[in-house]
């Protein structure tokens, strides 16, 4: 350059500048140190992404199951009581059948006829059954009296 | 001193990368530090962008080509690092270069860290005045002697470009230099 002697001009092409004693000994651990820091940083950062995706994922699902659960309860009840109720118009309907089945509709007067139908009482189902003429006969009877009987 | 196909060959392999790299920038470190300095002027951000250069070595050396070499690589990351970290600082001043510039070369008289003498501090206020790539090609070309050859991998331009821009930045050197007497 024309303003600047041979002088200068070596002057010129040495670099102005120092740095603090000791600054690149010490440049590795420093380095480290900071490449440590940031490495944890990260982490901490990915965790918590990690954990700010999940929640409302496990939200919706914890929801989910619960709806599942309320469902699958609110079923079987309503399934169990329909059934109950059910088996009650079926058993009804049976004990119905089989009181029709037992008697003799031609013996009974309408009076008693109605009696006999809203009636619980198992004596007046079957009147006919063989099985429960024995069991009324031998009410009064033990074991014991009931195979004398049988072997006499 | 290892060569640097064998610390590129030690870098990628997991059990020798950390013994690899502390070598590396013990090999790097002073020259990065005065290409970097040459461009931000500060010693403490000098300091910041030498060390943002060698995690960013670090963390894409698995996808290092070596179309050129390693230390070309890393010369151009700690470039860039360089460039990124003065256009951060401009945006600071609403993108106003000559703010910028007053900015470093005032932060210049007042660095403990600045040695040179009067004639230096006008070299280096001259420089300053330079758009960003040629203030690059002229600190590399003048104090580094780097060659255009090699510059060329580095800026990723032509030894024609790179030699024009030289030339350009001597010329407007020299008229700063002129009114400044």
């Amino acid at each position: 350059m024309k303003t600047i002697n041979k002088t200068n001009q070596n002057n010129l092409k040495e670099i102005p500048f120092v740095v603090p004693k000791g600054y690149f000994d010490s440049f590795e651990s420093r380095l480290e140190k900071r490449m440590r820091t940031e490495s944890e940083e990260n982490r901490k950062l990915l965790r918590g992404k990690i954990i700010k995706f999940i929640k409302p994922v496990i939200g919706i699902a914890a929801g989910l199951i619960f709806v599942l659960l309320i469902t699958n309860v609110l079923f079987k009840d309503a399934s169990t009581w329909v059934a109950t109720e059910q088996s009650a118009s079926f058993v009804e309907v049976q004990y119905e059948e089989e009181l029709l089945a037992n008697i003799n509709i031609a013996d009974l007067d309408e009076e008693t006829f109605y009696e006999v139908l809203t009636s619980k009482d198992d004596s007046l189902v079957s009147v006919n059954s063989s099985e429960t003429i024995i069991t009324i006969l031998t009410e009064e009877l033990s074991d014991y009296d009931l195979c004398a009987e049988i072997i006499n | 001193m290892i060569d640097d196909q064998q610390l590129l060959a030690d870098l990628k392999n997991e059990k020798k990368r950390q013994q690899a790299f502390r070598l590396l920038v013990g090999k790097y470190k002073e020259r990065l530090y005065w290409h970097i300095r040459k461009i931000v002027l500060n010693h403490e951000d000098a300091d910041d962008v030498l060390q943002e250069t060698f995690i960013k070595v670090w963390k894409n050396i698995s996808s290092f080509r070596a179309d050129s070499g390693l230390y070309t690589w890393i010369y151009r990351i700690a470039t860039n690092e360089s460039l990124s970290f003065l256009s951060q600082k401009k945006r600071k001043f609403s993108d106003n270069s000559e703010e910028i510039n007053n900015y470093l070369i005032e932060n210049l008289k007042a660095d403990p860290y600045f040695s040179g003498d009067e004639i230096q501090l006008k070299l280096q206020k001259a420089i300053a005045q330079l758009p960003e790539k040629q203030k690059l090609v002229f600190n590399m070309r003048y104090f580094d002697e780097v060659k255009y050859q090699d510059m060329e991998k580095i800026l990723e331009t032509s030894e024609g470009a790179l030699k024009a821009s030289f030339h350009h930045a001597m010329k407007k050197i020299e008229a700063f230099l002129k009114t400044e007497d």
